[in-house]
């Protein structure tokens, strides 16, 4: 029994971050009505800000970095939101749907060149948040990854809070729901699409910040996070938060009993984003609009 | 807006499916375990060779100022870049240094360098590039076995000289192509190298987690045999994706009956992530059990992901350690280091040794026909950086009775050795040489 609370704790755990990831990409669709595919090298700079900070201020508690991280991160993609999405809004680009899949890969393979160029091919690890492992009795985890899931957790609280508490969160709601509505009632559409852009950017490089004591980090270390977030997006429903939430921890827990418990161990491991992708499937069979979708209006 | 979106998502998702699929389904590569058949299959390929017309190649680049060398290696995703960086490092190095001493037939020699990006369709395309677009002399490099392959087919279709610094696979050279060499071990003898340290230390069950590409494919069942040939059968070999960034949930499965060697034959990121991940678990290495790390355990970089843990793990080193160091080794540490600013790890070692045996091929032969290079290399003795160089089984000595069919245009005696670490921080040069144990400097195993 304490082998199936093992399993499950560490699907909770990364669960939470995979939540915390796919959270960014779906505020950036629900407001930008964007599929950002630079999310996975947003992670990637996260990680690389956490691991170059703590470098050049060596009395740095870690975990004080990952806002740092986070917030570095979250202005780039201001940066970039600024300059080559809203004119897609403006109605200044031609053909917006097809631009917007081109502008966000394009983004992504410059940064991913670019990190390859300046930081070199070779992966690198930020120090550990806290040292050792951490025995709850029926459960051993390190004391990185338990620290990164608290934190991802917390991350995710004050999220929430700033969606559902803030005049900030229920202008992005209002957008998200209706972009004409909201600007009769006086809220700048624009305004919230590079706030949402630069929040989504901000918790990819967030959870690529946390979780780079246990995965480190390298120029393509965000591809296998990104393509996951696609998946638990889709299956949360588009832009639901509390689906992504959701599909975040499903995923996490799935993919982490289908290891422990396939039948043939030697193929196990490589079964494990099939594992995910068959609830994908499921979920969608019953509900194709995901966990969580709502109707278009 | 949202639909287009969505169908563009779904579009990706279907093909992440049907990749993860295609994955999942490769099909177990054949093993060849008899030594009569592989000679049978050999001597077909080279009769039926003689008949083959090869592809006109165009004429190599040698009017100008320079002759051009071609060079292939992984220098982005999904390749080991970091192993091709510094094989691109050692190879830029070894054609200076030719350049500086007057450069090959009269004139300076210009290297290109392709990525393959460690994709067997990429190493075709930029080799192919390489001879039928620059008009190379001849090519070197490659560190995947799977586009090492793919590679020797097109050297061999415009029947050019090459020289292969790192793939593996025993049927690179088992090919029996007149144009293809290599320096690096083949799999069953690498193997070899660390079954047999195995079978001496007395571990008796051993999990190996290997990654799923055509090296691990290929490594794992050759790792079984030779283990059970020496004794040991409780063997179990789980495949693992090299990009894995959770080995978690495997581990504690692993965990429930822990083995008393645990292997991790990943190379890249994965190599640090599993054993830092089986040392968080408390499952190794411990007292109870060992671990064996790739040769990715090597570079630097390793301390600075693992810490502590790597501690007491020990790897196959290809490559010369300090301890057996000849005046050429010595030279060529200490350029590198100044030149780059870090230690080559093996890797560059074998990159810079194969430019440099294929350039010294070109003097030898004195001209840029094929043939003339391939006679050369045939007949070559050179000492390298790892060691002396020749060829044992060429066209005047062919594959004969019991000999495998890799032995063809293969430096017989690759270095090849188990390290270990006692310390934290340990450099390769101060790791003990535990096997074989003729040439050790520590104890066979060394205990946490």
């Amino acid at each position: 029994m304490s082998y199936f609370w093992s399993l499950g704790a560490t699907g909770v755990t990364m669960g939470v971050l995979y939540a915390l990831m796919a959270l960014g990409l779906t505020l950036i669709f629900s407001i930008l009505r964007v599929i950002n595919f630079a999310h996975g090298e947003f992670y990637m700079l996260g990680g690389y800000a956490s691991y170059f900070i703590l470098n050049a201020f060596t009395g740095l508690h870690p975990l004080l970095v990952i806002p740092l991280a986070g917030l570095a991160t979250a202005l780039l993609g201001l940066v970039f939101e600024l300059a080559f999405l809203r004119p897609m809004h403006q109605g200044r680009i031609e053909r917006p749907d097809e631009y917007a899949v081109l502008i966000t890969f394009g983004l992504s393979f410059f940064l991913l060149n670019l990190a390859l160029a300046l930081f070199g091919p070779y992966p690198h690890r930020p120090p550990s948040f806290f040292e050792g492992t951490i025995d709850l009795g029926i459960v051993r985890l390190s004391a990185d990854r338990l620290t990164a899931s608290v934190m991802a957790l917390i991350l995710l609280g004050l999220l929430l809070l700033l969606i559902n508490r803030t005049w900030l969160g229920k202008a992005l709601r209002a957008v998200s729901q209706d972009k004409q509505a909201a600007a009769v009632v006086g809220i700048n559409s624009l305004v919230m699409n590079s706030a949402a852009f630069a929040m989504g950017a901000g918790l990819a490089a967030m959870a690529g910040a946390l979780l780079a004591p246990s995965f480190f980090v390298t120029p393509d270390v965000g591809a296998v996070p990104s393509i996951r977030s696609y998946v638990i997006i889709v299956l949360g429903g588009m832009g639901s938060i509390q689906g992504s939430i959701l599909g975040g921890l499903l995923i996490g827990l799935v993919e982490s009993l289908g290891v422990g418990y396939f039948p043939d161990p030697s193929r196990a491991l490589n079964y494990k984003t099939a594992f995910g992708l068959v609830i994908f499937a499921l979920v969608l069979l019953f509900r194709p609009r995901g966990l969580f979708g709502r109707k278009e209006a | 807006m949202q639909r287009k979106s969505v169908s563009t998502l779904v579009v990706i998702l279907t093909i992440v499916v049907l990749v993860t699929s295609a994955c999942g389904s490769t099909p177990e590569p054949q093993v060849v375990v008899e030594t009569v058949m592989v000679e049978k299959q050999v001597t077909t390929v080279v009769e039926v060779e003689k008949e083959v017309l090869v592809t006109a190649a165009p004429e190599p680049q040698v009017e100008g100022d320079t002759i051009l060398i071609g060079a292939v290696g992984p220098l982005s995703a999904p390749g080991a870049y970091q192993a091709g960086t510094e094989m691109r490092q050692a190879t830029e190095m070894a054609v200076d240094e030719v350049n500086e001493a007057g450069g090959l037939l009269g004139k300076q020699v210009e290297l290109l360098f392709a990525d393959s990006e460690g994709l067997p369709e990429r190493g075709t395309a930029v080799t192919e590039r390489l001879i039928v677009q620059n008009g190379v002399v001849g090519v070197t490099g490659e560190y995947h076995s799977g586009v090492g392959i793919a590679e020797g087919e097109v050297v061999h279709k415009y029947h050019v000289p090459t020289v292969f610094a790192e793939p593996w696979a025993d049927e690179v050279t088992a090919s029996g192509y007149p144009e293809v060499f290599r320096i690096a071990p083949s799999i069953e003898y690498y193997s070899s190298i660390a079954t047999n340290y195995i079978a001496a230390a007395g571990w008796k069950k051993i999990i190996f987690i290997t990654e799923d590409t055509d090296y691990g494919r290929l490594n794992g069942p050759v790792w079984q045999q030779q283990l059970a040939d020496l004794g040991v059968t409780d063997v179990e070999v789980i495949y693992a994706d090299p990009a894995t960034e959770d080995f978690t949930p495997i581990l504690q499965r692993i965990q429930q009956d822990p083995p008393e060697l645990l292997a991790g034959i990943i190379t890249g990121i994965g190599n640090a992530r599993l054993l830092r991940q089986a040392c968080d678990l408390g499952l190794a290495p411990t007292a109870e059990t060992a671990y064996y790390g790739s040769v990715d355990t090597q570079y630097p970089e390793f301390w600075e992901n693992v810490g502590d843990c790597g501690q007491y793990v020990f790897f196959t080193y290809v490559g010369l350690p300090e301890a057996l160091w000849n005046a050429q080794t010595e030279a060529f540490i200490t350029s590198f280091e100044e030149r780059y600013g870090h230690q080559p790890g093996g890797s560059a070692m074998a990159a810079y040794d194969a430019a440099h045996l294929l350039m010294e091929g070109i003097k030898q032969a004195g001209s840029a026909d094929p043939d003339a290079i391939i006679d050369a290399l045939e007949n070559i003795k050179y000492t390298g950086a790892m060691g002396d160089y020749w060829f044992e089984y060429t066209s005047k000595k062919p594959i004969s009775e019991g000999v495998p069919a890799w032995m063809w245009h293969q430096w017989p005696t690759p270095n090849t050795y188990i390290l270990q670490y006692t310390e934290v921080d340990q450099s390769t040069g101060d790791a003990n040489v535990v096997f074989p144990t003729e040439r050790a400097t520590g104890p066979l195993y060394t205990s946490p």
